[in-house]
């Protein structure tokens, strides 16, 4: 039991979750249940990779992951606003779409079928912060890939925009009373549509941690329900970006924990791969438990 | 008495439009990736209805389909999303299986019958819980359910990996099923078999269930209005909590008949994907237990040419499932099928579900 | 003060929604610093009528003039530009918001692209101290009082320099004593020129301090009088176009004295959806062959109390008794069947499923039962008779396969109640029986629930509405923030007195509570 290993694989895991989950916060406080989020980061994952694979250039690759993210969010708010179409239903079919188009395209693009491992990948730059690097324990918190340290940072940049910028403010305005937004005089669908296309971005760069960041690979259906553990998290946390990170990193703690323990120990990897799974349920029942408590509705 | 017929025309143009825009937009994918489009669906309808073998085999995707169809419906017209109908079928078909190979010594129709059972047991129970956490404690049951797919995909392959498992296999399987608990083939050398008649035989039940019984009375109201259904006094939780075991029993059941139908044994990770196809059909039917047979034989149909299209053309087996997304995603899309309505009858049409 | 070219002129506005003709060719025109009521039923397109003003809906047809010239109004955004400035029946607020960012929304001072937060607390301080309202810039608008929570709405407006001010139903949550001085203050502002369409129902209210009352009925403009040409019983005719007789209710009093107590509530208390409490240890008795007021500002738990008397809401300590058997702990439907019935607050969310039948509708409280449940399956034909005879009784305008969407409110209502009565309770709780109803159905609902007690029913009736209390309580408790403030006889209590209780002072109090 290395304790620098899990500090290390809870940081790495926690990332995506992180910056899919701060791009849910976007729309959890503008009052839409985002499901497509898991759509929106498998689009990041493959389109990041693909890219990056193609033209040797990160940046490129990861406007791309960004870029894709937002078509299927523009997607979905076209379908939810424009269409009035049902929020999880619409999701769920658009989750289901990327799962197929991404394999498609992996197909047309490189052959692969199931797994795209390219050859020379370019990764994603990693960053050593000296002063951690000399401590012992600390040095876990270095040599992470940039996006790593990214998520730390979208953490900031969330909570300022959602609690101290004029659009934030709209925001959660909309999401708690939209008829009284739209009798102040906003526009409605326009600050949803945004707010989509801002949780789009953050789970595009989420996606692209997952598949630049260290695994290097583009599997289908690689996100295994990640957009929805973020969401996990969203809720965990009832919006709020502190608890939505303590979320996360639990979450990515028992993920990492399941890979270490199969080294470990000798239990069977399917047993181990159930549990970060039902830490999200159990997590869940308590929150859930406690708000009930709180309340004491019937 | 002109007004169901009336609303059964506006279905019909309703989910004609839908499909029409479906096959549209897969077509230009399709294309995009350089194959032609109308090649593809003509192997897909040649499979699919061509021959009475292709029939037969129609009539066999669509059967697990039936039940997830069924099996989401119920749930959805209680108001809730069971996208655990695919963890429901995994333990449902494990359930089966075992059945089928530890009873070895009980007549045919017996182990049928405990078989089913002890799948829709199994599948109900898993339902249970995420329904439980949600009446009490709201829950999200959309997120619960799906997180426990995956532990149900895990944990069964885990059985028949390491304790029930016929050892030395590279993807794991169980010990196969006694032979008296093989469901008959209808039409060999099809896979079509008994499975397919309980499929019709459960559509008619809910249908019925759904229309006549008090419980389904209850889970309409309680879909339609929950508020209501507390401040009149009914059972809401209770009526919650049992149209998910109902929606999870399904389920499980379709995970059986697969298993004593057509692979007679447990095989891990056999599931294509019944349980989330089973929302496609639930919604292209309007949550209608009638309605599902029919969804469930147009996509039965389209997974039915897969192979197909991947050995005669270039392209995956990737286009069901498009086909299959799209039509979950487009299927609350009122604008559309609002214009159409509003352009014949020349005034908007309001409609919620 | 009035000059020659009117602030605002409605010409012709037409607006038609499905199955109504909202407005039918209204004219209508306000001048600057005068105080124009309109009245008229519900229904008569009085709040549609505003709303277009307010560019929340378009106009069908019809013209509007802004100082002269025409405009068009086609959203708030740009009737704010203008100077018009709505303050709603129903407000349009946010909870989690502090009272600054509830104010500025939509105008809100910015350092870049960050929301200036010290600016706007500066601002909207500035405003309050102005107008004395005695309001904390940052204080959380969930925490406020009603009344509190009207001036935050008075303040959006008047942040954005209104010159007509339109003000929807602005008394109905109010105490006498608030509703004095918010009348005190639009007096003042129309003294400096501010235009103001006052919409109300309490026609007394509006006769004070209206300079002239326009009155609407079925989507038109019926009259233009001043105050001084007309009496409230004329102007109630006016909206109705028949006499109207209030208040001529038989209140004989019972044959028999009936003591005994049917409905006991015994130390209940109960949580809000916060976990704080909103009900705190009240007491009280309902008797057969009597009716309960309860009477209170919105939001003062008496939701909750109906909650925990209907078993939607688990209450936390407290008894409460139906024919001295407990009740605290058993479920809606077990208390149903011992003889507790509700008409609850809201029609379509919690009385009725919209989109079921009249027929289906009508046996949610019965279909458990045996002529219409056989071993688990319905038993049509049964159901078909019993809606049909429920139909004719209550005189519902409709039939068993109807969507109960599709009736009116009244008939709605008329299911509701259709429906509680057909399983005899001993008692009916009503929760504002007759809100949103026109004259008529709601003199039809006085009559029944009257009729109802004179055959021995105990009946809580809760309501906003003073003068539906006053006319059918036999006693009239005042709930204040989760207490029984006081109980008092409806026949010898005063508005003012009331009025104190509603704002939580005790009885006997000589000095009256003011917000300035």
């Amino acid at each position: 039991m290395n304790i620098e290993e899990l500090i290390g694989v809870t940081l790495r895991q926690a990332a995506p979750l992180m910056l899919v989950a701060y791009g849910g916060l976007f729309s959890y406080h503008v009052g839409v249940i985002n499901i497509a989020m898991e759509a929106e980061m498998l689009a990041g994952a493959f389109a990041g990779l693909t890219i990056t694979a193609w033209t040797n250039n990160l940046l490129l690759g990861l406007l791309g992951a960004v870029i894709s993210a937002m078509l299927i969010g523009g997607i979905f708010a076209i379908l939810t606003e424009g269409l009035r179409a049902h929020l999880v239903t619409s999701a769920l079919g658009l989750n289901t779409l990327t799962t197929a188009l991404t394999r498609l395209l992996m197909w047309v693009v490189t052959g692969s079928r199931g797994a795209f491992v390219p050859q020379r990948l370019l990764s994603l730059p990693r960053l050593q912060i000296p002063i951690f690097k000399a401590v012992p324990v600390l040095q876990a918190f270095s040599g992470h890939s940039i996006l790593v340290y990214g998520a730390w940072l979208a953490w900031v940049f969330t909570a300022l925009w959602l609690y101290h910028t004029r659009l934030g403010l709209r925001i959660r305005a909309v999401g708690e009373n939209p008829e009284a937004a739209r009798a102040m005089g906003l526009s409605i669908k326009r600050i949803r549509v945004v707010a989509q296309l801002l949780c789009a971005i953050l789970c595009g760069l989420g996606g692209a941690q997952l598949s630049l960041g260290d695994l290097r690979l583009f599997t289908s259906g690689m996100t295994a329900g990640k957009g929805f553990i973020a969401l996990a998290a969203i809720y965990f946390g009832r919006g709020r970006p502190v608890f939505t990170t303590l979320a996360c990193l639990l979450f990515g703690f028992f993920d990492g924990l399941q890979s270490r323990l199969q080294l470990w120990i000798n239990v069977p990897p399917q047993l181990a791969q159930m549990i970060p799974f039902l830490t999200v349920v159990a997590v869940l029942i308590l929150v859930s438990w406690r708000d009930v408590r709180k309340g004491a509705r019937a | 008495m002109g007004n169901w017929k009336r609303s059964l025309i506006s279905e019909c143009v309703r989910v004609g439009l839908l499909l029409a825009i479906a096959f549209l937009i897969t077509g230009l994918i399709i294309s995009f990736t350089g194959e032609n489009p109308f090649i593809v669906f003509k192997i897909l309808v040649s499979a699919a209805f061509g021959s009475s073998a292709g029939i037969a085999e129609t009539l066999s995707a669509a059967t697990p389909l039936i039940f997830t169809g069924l099996a989401i419906a119920v749930a959805f017209r209680a108001g809730l999303f069971n996208v655990g109908v695919e963890g429901s079928l995994y333990l449902g078909a494990f359930g089966a299986a075992w059945v089928g190979f530890t009873w070895l010594h009980l007549p045919g129709w017996m182990l049928v019958f405990l078989a089913l059972l002890f799948a829709g047991m199994a599948g109900g129970l898993w339902a249970l819980g995420p329904g439980i956490v949600k009446v009490r404690y709201n829950v999200d049951e959309i997120v619960t359910t799906l997180m426990l797919n995956y532990v149900a995909i895990y944990f069964t392959t885990y059985l028949v990996t390491y304790i029930y498992g016929v050892p030395g296999l590279a993807n794991a399987m169980s010990f196969p099923i006694a032979s008296m608990a093989r469901l008959p083939r209808l039409a060999p050398p099809s896979q079509l078999n008994l499975g397919f008649v309980f499929a019709l035989i459960a559509s008619f039940a809910l249908w019925f269930v759904l229309k006549r019984t008090a419980f389904g009375y209850e889970v309409r109201m309680l879909g339609s209005n929950p508020l209501c259904v507390k401040w009149s006094g009914m059972p809401d939780k209770k009526i919650a909590v049992k149209a998910m075991f109902l929606s999870g029993f399904l389920g499980g059941i379709a995970g059986a008949v697969q298993i004593l139908g057509i692979h007679y044994r447990f095989i891990a990770n056999f599931s294509p994907g019944y349980g989330y196809t089973g929302i496609a059909v639930a919604l292209l039917a309007r949550n209608n237990p009638l309605g599902v047979i029919f969804s469930a034989l147009l996509l039965g149909a389209i997974y039915n040419g897969e192979s197909l299209i991947e050995l005669m053309t270039a392209i995956p087996m990737e286009v069901p499932r498009i086909f299959e997304g799209i039509i979950i995603a487009l299927t609350s899309a009122e604008l559309v099928v609002q214009l159409w309505a509003w352009r014949r009858k020349g005034k908007p049409r309001e409609s919620k579900r | 003060m009035e000059t020659n070219i009117p602030l605002l002129q409605v010409r012709g506005i037409t607006k038609a929604f499905p199955g109504v003709l909202a407005n039918d060719h209204v004219d209508l025109t306000v001048f600057s610093g005068e105080i124009l009521g309109l009245v008229g039923e519900n229904g008569a397109g009085k709040t549609t009528l505003m709303r277009i003003i307010y560019g929340l809906e378009h106009p069908d047809a019809g013209e509007l003039f802004w100082k002269g010239s025409k405009v068009s109004i086609s959203s708030p955004q740009q009737a704010m530009r203008l100077g018009i400035g709505m303050v709603h029946q129903h407000f349009q607020l946010f909870p989690s918001l502090c009272v600054t960012e509830n104010v500025v929304l939509g105008n809100e001072p910015v350092f870049g692209p960050f929301f200036n937060r010290r600016q706007a607390y500066r601002k909207v301080a500035q405003l309050i101290e102005q107008f004395g309202f005695e309001l904390d810039p940052k204080a959380v608008v969930r925490a406020l009082s009603v009344g509190q929570q009207q001036k935050v709405e008075l303040l959006k407006a008047l942040y954005r320099r209104v010159e007509l001010l339109i003000l929807d139903e602005p008394t109905a949550v109010l105490t006498p004593q608030e509703v004095e001085s918010l009348l005190k203050l639009l007096q003042e502002l129309a003294a400096s020129g501010i235009a103001i369409i006052l919409i109300s129902h309490k026609l007394r209210e509006v006769l004070t301090v209206a300079s002239r009352v326009a009155v609407m009925r079925k989507g038109r403009v019926v009259a233009d009088v001043k105050p001084s040409d007309v009496t409230e019983a004329q102007l109630a005719t006016l909206m109705v176009g028949m006499e109207v007789q209030r208040g001529s209710l038989p209140q004989e009093p019972l044959q028999e004295k009936r003591d005994k107590p049917v409905l006991v509530v015994q130390g209940l208390t109960v949580l809000n959806d916060r976990g704080r409490p909103a009900v705190n240890n009240v007491t009280f008795e309902l008797r057969e062959g009597e009716i309960i007021g309860l009477a209170g500002v919105e939001g003062n738990g008496q939701q909750e109390l109906v909650e925990a008397l209907v078993g939607v809401r688990e209450a936390i300590t407290g008894k409460i008794l139906l024919n001295g058997k407990d009740i605290t702990r058993i479920s809606p439907s077990k208390r149903r069947r011992l003889g507790l019935a509700v008409i609850p607050g809201d029609r379509l969310k919690e009385g009725v499923v919209p989109s079921a039948t009249v027929a289906e509708n009508l046996i949610t409280v019965k279909y458990r039962q045996l002529p219409y449940n056989i071993a688990g399956i319905l038993r049509e034909r049964n159901i078909k008779e019993f809606a049909v005879s429920a139909i004719k009784e209550y005189h519902i305008i409709a039939e068993p396969k109807t969507a109960a969407r599709n009736l009116s409110g009244g008939n709605i209502q008329r299911l509701v109640i259709a429906r509680e009565l057909s399983t005899s309770p001993l008692v009916l709780i009503a929760v504002h029986p007759t809100r949103g109803l026109d004259v008529r159905s709601t003199m039809e609902v006085h009559e029944r629930l009257m009729n109802l007690r004179a055959r021995g029913m105990a009946i809580l009736v809760v309501s906003t509405d003073l003068d539906e209390l006053l006319e059918l309580s036999d006693r009239l408790l005042v709930i204040f923030r989760g207490t029984i403030v006081g109980e008092v006889s409806p026949r010898e209590t005063t508005p003012e007195e009331l009025g104190l209780l509603m704002l939580g002072g005790t009885r006997g109090q000589l000095e009256k509570k003011f917000d300035k």
